[in-house]
Parts: C-alpha cells; structure tokens; sequence
C-alpha cells in the first residue's frame, strides 16, 4: 500500500513491488517505509489545501440579525432532513431516523448473518448500505 | 483459599462501586440551578413609534444576571390590539423574519412560515410565534421577557 | 543513532516486548483501500498536535473567545496555517472514515471474529462528528452561535427526556458563555480522551486478530 503513485507509467516497477508483496512483508522496514510515504502525501494534501483555502472567521455575534446558520457539509443530510417532519413529528427527522441509521451501521456485523464475503451473496446488506449512501448523498445536494 | 476469594471479591466490588461512582457523578455535568424564570418588562419602543398597522421589527435591550442582552421582537397591530412576537422560529431556534410582500414571518433556516398573528402557516415549525405580554404606561411600550 | 539508541534500549527495554509487532508479517493482498484507516489515524494525530497548539492562545470566553481567533490568525506565527490546518484534518478526517468504512463494509471485514471492532470503529465515528459538533461553535460567530443553537434544539425535540437533554448541552436555557465552555471543554478534553481508549481498543482488536485477508 502505498508508494505507487508512480505505476501508471513504469509498469515494471509495479510488477516487481507485487512479486515482493507475494512474499511476506515484514512491518519494520517495508510496512514501515510506505507507512511514512502516506503520511508525507497526506500532510502535503493537507497543507496544501490549508494554503490554498485557509478558513474565514465570520462577522462577530449579533442576536439581533436574521441569520442562515449552515452546519458542517457533513451534518447537511441532517439539516436538510429536519425539514420534512412538521409540528409534533420533528422528533422523527432529529432523533428516530439518525438513531435507526446509526444502529444500523453499528449493528451491521450482527445484522448480517451470512459469513459469505462476496458481495453478491450479501445482496441484502449492499441495498440497505446503498439506499442509505444514496439519500445522505440527496439530501446533502439538496440542503446546498 | 478462603482468603484469596474474598480478595477477589473485594476487588471486583471496589471497581463495580468505583465505576458506579463516576457514572452517577457525570450529574455534575448538569446546572445545579437552572436559571430562574420570571417575566420583566423592558421599554421596547415609545409609544408614539409604536405601529398604526401592519408588523414593526425593532429590537428589546434587556438586562438579566448576564448583564444587558439584546434581543428581537416584532410588534404587530392584530384585531385585539399591539401584540409582540419573539422573533425566535419555534422549530429549532433561528430567528424568524417579516417578509411585507407576502404578509409572513419567514424562517431562513427550514423554510417555516407563520401569519401576522404568529400562527404557523407553513414549514415545520411545531408552535405558533411566543406571544410577549405588552404594557403601554408613561408613553412607552413595555414589553415583557421571561430572564 | 544505533549506538544510543541500544544504549537506551538495553535499559529502557522497548524493542524485546515489541519484537513480534516489529517483525510480524503482513497479509500480501492488501491494496490502496486499506490505507484510508492509516490515513484517518494520521490525520487524528495531525488534528491533536495542531489543537494543542491552538489550545495556548485560543480562550474560550464568551467575551474573547471570537477576538483571540482574530488573534491566532493575525498576531501568532502560522497561527492562520495551524488553524487551517487544524480545520482542513478534520474535513478530510471525514471523507477518510467514510470511505474506510466502505472499504470495510465491501471486503465483509466486519465479520466474525472483528463486530466488535467494527462497533468500536462506529463509536469512533460518533466522537468524530462530536469533535466536529463541538469544535463548530468555537470560532464563536454568527455562523458558530446559529448552527449551535439549531443543532442543541434539535436534541430538545428528543421525546421525554428531550428538555434535559437540552440543559445538559447547553448548560442552561440559551447558548451562551457557559455553552462555550462546555463545548470547549468536551473538544479539549473529554472527546480525546475518550477516542484515545476506543483508538486503543481499534487497533488492539486489529492487532490481535490481524488484518482481515478478505476477497
């Protein structure tokens, strides 16, 4: 893992890491090396976005102005789910369908029965994964 | 033998009560005193700025342990007279708006919408706008806020 | 180097208790996917060495707390970059979990013997968006203050037990000082403290039961 961001253009290079990962790897030094390979690409990724975008800092508390507050573009699905559930019902949009989700997630491993890794035999398992990806992924375009 | 089972059943009752302990001193967590709430009255406006129609936004200075807060509040002329909203959106808090044009106070945060009586008239706003009490004395227009 | 080190090892003793960890072997069918937890532990550590930094200037008042960001990215040398960086890690913290978790839920990793690692991983999952939750409020303005309090109402909807759940949060009625405090306080303190213990049962779990081989 790692260190490959060079097989695209030097196909032999690739074949000689796979032959070596055929063998065991031992984690002090091969693991080792591109463990450190991924972390200098990951804090350059970082850095280089922090540079680019660095964050704002907005206009100073005002109790008194109208304001749209927008939440972290990773709680957006919740923000814009909230909206679908009027009145006496808003605890379904804040509390029973996040829990569901949650449990859902948390639980998949006893959900699941079958030992089978192959995704076609866990047909069920993959819906239930995509119907929740794919209406986070709604519901995110949908509050921007 | 005797020996080792009570210590081993005075250890694992020390971490049983041990944990207990720290479990049920999270109540710290929790405000002892949860602030006190009465009604105050604070001077809004002057009464002769007071509206003759339709819905006036204007802005209630008032102090409380803090110390001097400020905070929104509509005033509308309804059939039974001046009454003041709290500008705060029933459903999770954000600051509601008046929009002249279509006649409602707007919620910019989940799209909730109530008449000029606070009624809710749209959205998912669960209450109607809090209605203020509203005293009018020494030419001025009291208007009361739980602190 | 060697010749330190082994000096400090024939006394301190790292090496002998660590060898297997050292030099165990690695499953060969491992490919990019699997590096996305790595990636999320990386950005973990980049996250608690850029908040200890941020922790000595930021000041968590009600009345500071907007005036002291002001100050960390104008009068702090790479305050600006600590702060973006700090902020950028925590972005990508989540796109990483997301997809590590896609990696494992594909490859069927989660399964017996590794549930509990995977519930351990979901817990780590909640105490992310709880660091993200909190961490939100402390730039304290309006965006800060607004998102707050819309998303500690939203724990007041909760059926029941709602209300306290709502003081619990806030420390009170409103949001205000002692809510920063609190927030602050969890971000800190309580939030990394806790992800330590579950980080520890994650990899604990990880090492014990080796990477799963898979496919």
């Amino acid at each position: 893992m790692g260190a490959l961001s060079y097989d695209k253009t030097a196909g032999n290079f690739r074949r000689a890491v796979t032959a070596m990962r055929c063998e065991d790897k031992k984690f002090y030094p091969d693991y080792l090396f591109e463990i450190l390979i991924v972390t200098i690409i990951t804090i350059e990724i970082v850095f280089a976005l922090a540079l680019l975008f660095p964050p704002d800092i907005g206009r100073r508390i005002n109790f008194n102005a109208t304001y749209q507050p927008r939440p972290e573009w990773y709680f957006l699905w919740l923000y814009e789910l909230v909206k679908y559930f009027p009145g006496k019902w808003m605890f379904i949009g804040t509390t029973i369908l996040p829990l569901i989700v949650f449990l859902l997630i948390t639980l998949a491993p006893f959900l699941e029965k079958t030992q089978d890794t192959s995704l076609r035999k866990r047909w069920r398992a993959v819906v239930i994964a995509s119907i929740l990806l794919v209406s986070a992924v709604i519901l995110t375009i949908r509050a921007i | 033998m005797l020996r080792r089972e009570f210590l081993k059943r005075f250890i694992n009752w020390s971490f049983g009560i041990l944990g207990l302990g720290m479990l049920a001193s999270s109540i710290h967590l929790y405000p002892k005193e949860v602030k006190e709430m009465q009604t105050r009255y604070f001077p809004a406006i002057n009464s002769d700025d007071a509206p003759r129609k339709g819905v006036k936004k204007t802005t209630l200075t008032y102090t409380d342990n803090s110390g001097e807060n400020e905070a929104r509040i509509f005033l509308a002329v309804l059939p039974e007279g001046l009454t003041a909203f709290s500008a705060v959106c029933s459903h999770l808090g954000c600051l509601v708006d008046w929009d002249r044009g279509k006649e409602l106070f707007l919620c910019p945060c989940h799209g909730g919408k109530y008449d000029i009586a606070g009624n809710v008239a749209g959205g998912p706003p669960p209450e109607s706008l809090t209605r203020l009490p509203v005293e009018i004395r020494e030419g001025k227009v009291f208007v009361g806020v739980t602190v | 180097m060697g010749k330190i080190f082994d000096y400090l090892d024939s006394r301190f003793v790292l090496k002998k208790p660590h060898k297997s960890f050292l030099e165990r072997d690695l499953p060969a069918n491992v490919n990019y996917f699997y590096c996305f937890g790595g990636i999320t532990f990386i950005l973990f550590l980049l996250l608690l060495s850029t908040g200890l930094m941020l922790s000595t200037y930021y000041v968590p008042s009600e009345k500071e707390a907007y005036q002291s960001i002001k100050f960390i990215d104008n009068k702090v040398y790479f305050g600006g970059v600590i702060r973006a960086v700090h902020k950028w890690s925590a972005n990508l913290m989540v796109v990483c979990i997301v997809i590590h978790m896609l990696r494992v839920f594909v490859t069927g990793s989660y399964k017996k013997p590794r549930e509990l690692n995977w519930v351990a991983g979901s817990v780590l999952l909640i105490l992310t968006l709880g660091f993200g939750f909190t961490g939100y409020l402390l730039p304290w303005d309006q965006k800060a203050y607004w998102a707050t309090v819309v998303g500690t109402s939203m724990a007041g909807t909760v059926p029941l037990i709602g209300k306290y759940l709502l003081i619990l949060l806030r420390g009170g009625f409103d949001v205000n000082g002692i809510t920063l405090l609190r927030f602050y306080s969890f971000h800190v303190l309580w939030l990394p403290l806790i992800s330590l213990v579950f980080l520890w049962a994650h990899f604990h779990m990880i090492r014990q039961q080796g990477i799963s081989g898979g496919l």
